[in-house]
């Protein structure tokens, strides 16, 4: 019955979602960027103090005052700043409390604290995964949508509504921004495979980038999707208005008068 | 005019005693009559439509790159016959329209034809001497689950795709003959180029003949029998009370057909249904998340989800995980329903014609026992969605498939407790669910001596043995002489 | 009395004369009855009795035969006891129509203007390039307005009636069916008396069934061993979807990739999925150590459940699963099912690294991929070759 009453208001409340949510990447992307900004202008000695009192704060009680993991928390030195980058950003890290589930939730720290962390963290030790620059505009729809069918839709569903997987959840990829969707990409956060240059490339990259951004609003020939949730939506329609209209129709009929 | 016309058919065909007959013929007013007219002018619609796609579908498994308005497959290689569905869809006028009308109206035929099957069991309109239609109603069933399943898997999308490898891996299961029988419906192994082509004639025309054939046999049964009517306090068992055919029931049966189609316009305009351009293009090791086929396969998907890893092996030989949930229980399933009136009959011992329903209450156990399967099957389908549900839910796949094995088992069986003491419990209560027309309260009203001697009655015992006693009064009063035979049907 | 339909008794007065409003608070409460809709029911046949239209009774014999059992009751006995009628008896009851005539008129030349205006509508339309959305408000438009004309036309416009007769008996009579006996019975012995015939009829088409066997064997090749094999061979080198060459490290640890042979590339029995983990993490079977160079590890991509591909790759937990039906393998552990309907692990691809670095096969999987069959442990049953 939940399912049910989400996939209808989905149906209702696909353009309210997509009204709503238009405004929110929107600034994240503008986030993004003063991140990759920050970080580009140069990992200073001051950037890197004031992200080591962040770190400590924010951070240290679960990975360990030099990132090397407690029994809390992973390592997470020298994974390089698109990991870091990916799980502040998008508000998963630092969790709200010890142990709790990292989920997807508006960033605790801003850009420029975000930058400072990275900065500190890198300054332990160099290296790992950049921050990646992803410009979907110079993708292919085409390519990515075949990019997107063989390597993401198993987990994320074609119509990057997402899904369970296991014990996890593959998330929505409706609200990530470009920046996050590629860090994702080549980090492979939590659970996801990671998809390095070798795999997929810088191009390929913008293309499945921005075939990720179509899903958002794919065309629709037909009416309105139904948020895309594929058969069970569908015959939840079929059954509960077409049906239940019809049979409406047989109590007026059938009425004897 | 019409007169000339009809003469001249009479002339040769001698077919005016028929034609008044059949105008004459009495429909029995009530509106869960109709449900099968949905199924029958659902079907109608699916015709129509079906005709129109045929001209543009092509039912080929060859490669051919895309290249059309759907930009996102632009250059992409895919077979012909996903490849005449984009067209159909982005290219055709009127196609889209028309294919997406064509899909709800099979959804929406499938859940006609479950619940007109739903109310003839509840209401035990199978009894003597309906078993016939009965199972051909059941028959109906299984070519309509058959001939969605093919149409679905037409347009050779990712998600049908996935929905035939499925379906070859379920006949592979099969003991003994397993192997040969894939080999030799899907032409070879899987995926054969045959393939294709063979669910399309089966599509277009073995199930759809088959269907008709069937329906055009239910309804001459029907016609021959008539219809049920449920007991009404004024009805003999041996008579039938409704509209006649010509012209009220006609005129609404009629319009009744039209108000269908414009509902499922209205869907098939408004409403998108099955994006197969989101989907992409069938490659047999691509798959997508959220791998749920049309809703009503969703119970046997659920089978299949919770189904415990039971293999058995005999003598090296081995019966697959696979063959149970989806070969033997749904097997066993459509058996037992095909045999059921005479599974009843066994049970109950109740051998003579009935005409007259019986309302759910009438026997409290085979009430339980239709709620309980509904409920199972309900929480198949959900099952069948577990990926989409869980994570709605916020509880892990596998927790979810863990509490649903338990709960398809006892969740049923609470239905059945429930619904029985319900049940029973109205039937013992004496209340009457019989309707009334305005008509017949006026006559009623009219005529004290009625409700003077319903009163004498008293204490209602079930609706249909107070018939029967009404009619022994009749009949002692007429005392007319068959007594050992039951003279007039119940 | 309103239509001439053939010699008929009044019963009951014929004309009902319903002195009494129906609403009337005398008439004893119904406990079964809805009472807003009985409300409303009477209120719109007490108005129509108000205009003046009468609800009329009618029972009369039926025509031709009716049940055999049932000696129709002279007139004066059906007479004595309404409303049950005797079992021969026709009884019509016709009213007037709830909705006056005029109104319900007009609702109709509504519903079939519209009709009219959306038909001319959609073909404009179309004419003009075509639009789903609007097309399908116009038809539904076009089609309700002509279901709704008739639903109303055949409610409102046709004196309401309800008409009582018998059924008629499901069985032939007696006769009859003696008579279609006989008529069998007629000339058996022509059948009876020629056993030799009757069973060479029936061995003939029994040669009939056998012939309609082998355009049956002609739908599909046999099985043979195609069940057993895959293009997978010993040095076939493992290549990605597009054909490029995989190395050892083309994968990065936590990566994922679908493989096959070179040369049969989207081959559905060859695909396979190539892992990448921790390589001292892997824990495989005996005698697979050398299999997964550097944990690059390769197994059948078809689920040994319904043969979907296994596409679903949690790194995290190093389990790889099925959409289609959710059992989970343990990558680290040979692919043995971890969880789900699968009882069979995931069939292992051997691998070795060539000079150049590139991965190549051992040979072909551990066992038969995909979806377990009647003699999947038995190998090939040797009949017939393999087409």
């Amino acid at each position: 019955m939940t399912a049910v009453a989400i996939a209808l208001g989905a149906a209702f409340a696909v353009p309210a979602f997509v009204v709503g949510l238009s405004g929110a990447p929107g600034g994240m992307q503008h986030a993004d960027a003063a991140t990759a900004q920050t970080y580009a202008a140069g990992a200073n000695d001051a950037l890197v103090a004031a992200g080591q009192v962040l770190y400590l704060q924010s951070c240290a009680t679960c990975h360990g005052p030099i990132a090397q993991g407690t029994d809390q928390g992973p390592p997470i030195i020298g994974l390089g700043p698109a990991y870091l980058s990916f799980q502040m950003s998008t508000g998963r890290m630092p969790l709200a409390e010890p142990g709790a589930q990292g989920i997807r939730r508006p960033p605790v720290l801003s850009p420029a604290e975000i930058a400072a962390v990275i900065a500190y963290v890198d300054h332990l030790q160099p290296g790992g995964t950049p921050i990646p620059q992803v410009d979907p505009a110079q993708g292919s729809l085409s390519a990515g949508s075949s990019l997107y069918l063989g390597n993401c839709a198993p987990c994320h569903s074609a119509s990057g509504n997402g899904g369970a997987v296991g014990a996890q959840v593959a998330p929505g990829l409706h609200v990530a921004t470009p920046t996050q969707i590629a860090e994702a990409i080549r980090t492979g956060p939590g659970t996801m495979p990671l998809f390095d240059e070798r795999e997929i490339s810088q191009s390929e990259l913008n293309s499945l980038v921005r075939y990720v951004l179509y899903l958002r609003e794919p065309d629709s020939p037909g009416g309105a999707n139904l948020g895309v949730f594929g058969p069970i939506v569908e015959g939840f329609m079929a059954l509960f208005v077409a049906l239940v209209a019809m049979v409406v129709v047989t109590r007026y009929i059938g009425a004897r008068s | 005019m019409i007169e000339r016309v009809f003469r001249w058919f009479d002339q040769r065909l001698g077919a005016a005693s028929f034609a008044r007959k059949s105008l004459r013929k009495i429909f029995p007013d009530h509106w869960s009559f109709m449900l099968g007219e949905i199924a029958l002018y659902s079907f109608v619609i699916l015709v129509v439509t079906g005709v129109f796609l045929t001209f543009f579908y092509v039912p080929d498994s060859a490669v051919v790159t895309y290249h059309g308005p759907y930009r996102p497959l632009d250059g992409q290689s895919m077979s012909r016959a996903y490849e005449s569905v984009l067209r159909l869809s982005f290219e055709v006028r009127s196609g889209l329209v028309f294919r997406q009308i064509h899909h709800w109206a099979a959804l929406v035929m499938v859940g006609a034809v479950s619940i007109h099957a739903a109310r003839v069991f509840f209401t035990g309109a199978f009894r003597k001497p309906r078993e016939l239609n009965w199972v051909l109603g059941v028959l109906l069933l299984i070519l309509t689950l058959a001939i969605g399943f093919a149409g679905y898997s037409l347009p050779d999308d990712l998600l049908s795709g996935t929905g035939l490898r499925i379906a070859y891996s379920v006949v592979l299961s099969i003991p003994l003959i397993g192997t040969w029988m894939a080999f030799l419906l899907f032409g070879g192994e899987y995926p054969s180029p045959d393939l294709i082509p063979r669910l399309f004639v089966l599509h277009v025309m073995i199930l759809p003949a088959l269907i008709a054939v069937t329906i055009g046999a239910h309804l001459a049964i029907l016609w021959r029998q008539k219809h049920t009517n449920f007991p009404e306090k004024t009805l003999r068992p041996d008579h039938i009370r409704g509209e006649r055919l010509w012209p009220r029931y006609a005129f609404k049966s009629i319009g009744f057909l039209f108000a269908i189609w414009g509902i499922l316009a209205l869907f098939g305009g408004l409403v998108q249904i099955n994006p197969i351009w989101l989907y992409g293009p069938y490659e047999p090791h691509i798959v997508s998340q959220a791998a749920q086929p049309d809703w009503y396969m969703g119970w046997l998907e659920g089978l299949l989800r919770l189904f415990p890893n039971w293999q058995i092996t005999i003598g090296g030989y081995e019966i697959p995980e696979l063959f149970f949930p989806s070969v033997l229980i749904p097997g066993l399933f459509f058996t037992i329903l095909a045999f059921w009136p005479w599974i009843e009959r066994r049970l109950t011992g109740d051998g003579e014609f009935h005409d007259l329903l019986q309302y759910p209450r009438d026997l409290p156990w085979r009430t339980a026992l239709g709620a309980s399967m509904l409920a199972f099957f309900v929480l198949l389908s959900m099952a069948g969605g577990d990926d989409v549900l869980a994570s709605d839910v916020g509880v892990s796949i596998e927790a979810f498939v863990r509490v649903f094995r338990a709960v398809v088992i006892v969740v049923p069986g609470l239905v059945f407790l429930v619904t029985y003491l319900v049940a029973r419990g109205l039937r013992d209560s004496g209340r009457e669910p019989v309707k009334r027309s305005p008509i017949n309260q006026v006559k009623r009203r009219s005529d004290g001596g009625f409700e003077t001697e319903e009163e004498e009655g008293g204490g209602f015992p079930s609706t249909e043995e107070r018939m029967r006693a009404a009619v022994a009064a009749d009949g002692a009063a007429d005392a007319s002489g068959s007594g050992e035979e039951p003279k007039v049907g119940v | 009395m309103t239509s001439g339909e053939g010699p008929r008794d009044e019963l009951g007065g014929g004309r009902t004369p319903d002195p009494a409003d129906p609403a009337d608070p005398a008439d004893p409460p119904d406990p079964d009855r809805d009472r807003k809709k009985a409300r409303r029911t009477a209120a719109s046949v007490g108005a129509a009795v108000a205009a003046g239209a009468a609800i009329v009774r009618r029972v009369s014999r039926a025509r031709g035969p009716v049940r055999e059992a049932a000696d129709p009751p002279d007139d004066q006995e059906t007479a004595a006891t309404p409303p049950y009628l005797g079992s021969g008896d026709v009884e019509v009851l016709t009213g007037p129509s709830p909705v006056p005539e005029r109104r319900a008129a007009g609702w109709i030349t509504v519903a079939l203007a519209a009709a009219v205006v959306a038909g001319i509508a959609v073909l404009i339309v179309y004419a003009l390039g075509g639009q789903p959305q609007i097309e399908g408000v116009l038809l539904a438009i076009l089609l309700l307005g002509i279901g709704f004309a008739f639903i109303f036309w055949g409610k409102f416009l046709f004196a309401p009636e309800i008409v009582t007769e018998p059924r008629g008996e499901h069985r032939s009579s007696p006769a009859a069916v003696a008579g279609a006996e006989e008529a069998m019975a007629e000339d058996a012995e022509g059948i009876t008396r020629r056993r030799f015939l009757v069973r060479m009829m029936v061995t003939a088409f029994g040669a009939l069934g056998l012939a309609a066997i082998f355009p049956i064997r002609s739908l599909g090749p046999s099985p043979g061993n195609s069940l057993f094999r895959t293009p997978w061979r010993r040095g076939s080198l493992v290549v990605d979807e597009t054909g490029s060459a995989v190395t050892v490290n083309t994968l990065p640890v936590g990566g994922v990739l679908t493989v096959f042979p070179a040369g049969h590339v989207g081959a559905n029995d060859a695909q396979a999925i190539l892992v990448r983990v921790i390589d001292a993490a892997l824990q495989l079977p005996a005698g697979r150590d050398a299999w997964a160079p550097l944990g690059n590890v390769c197994y059948s991509k078809l689920c040994t459940h319904a043969g979907c591909p296994v596409g679903l790759y949690l790194a995290g937990a190093a389990q790889l699963q099925c959409p289609c039906h959710y059992s989970a393998f343990d990558v680290l552990r040979g692919a043995v099912p971890v969880f789900g309907p699968a009882t069979t692990p995931l069939p292992q691809l051997p691998l070795y690294v060539d000079s150049s670095g590139y991965l190549r096969a051992r040979g072909d999987f551990t066992a038969p991929v995909g979806p377990g069959f009647w003699n999947r442990n038995k190998g090939p049953s040797g009949s017939g070759a393999s087409t």
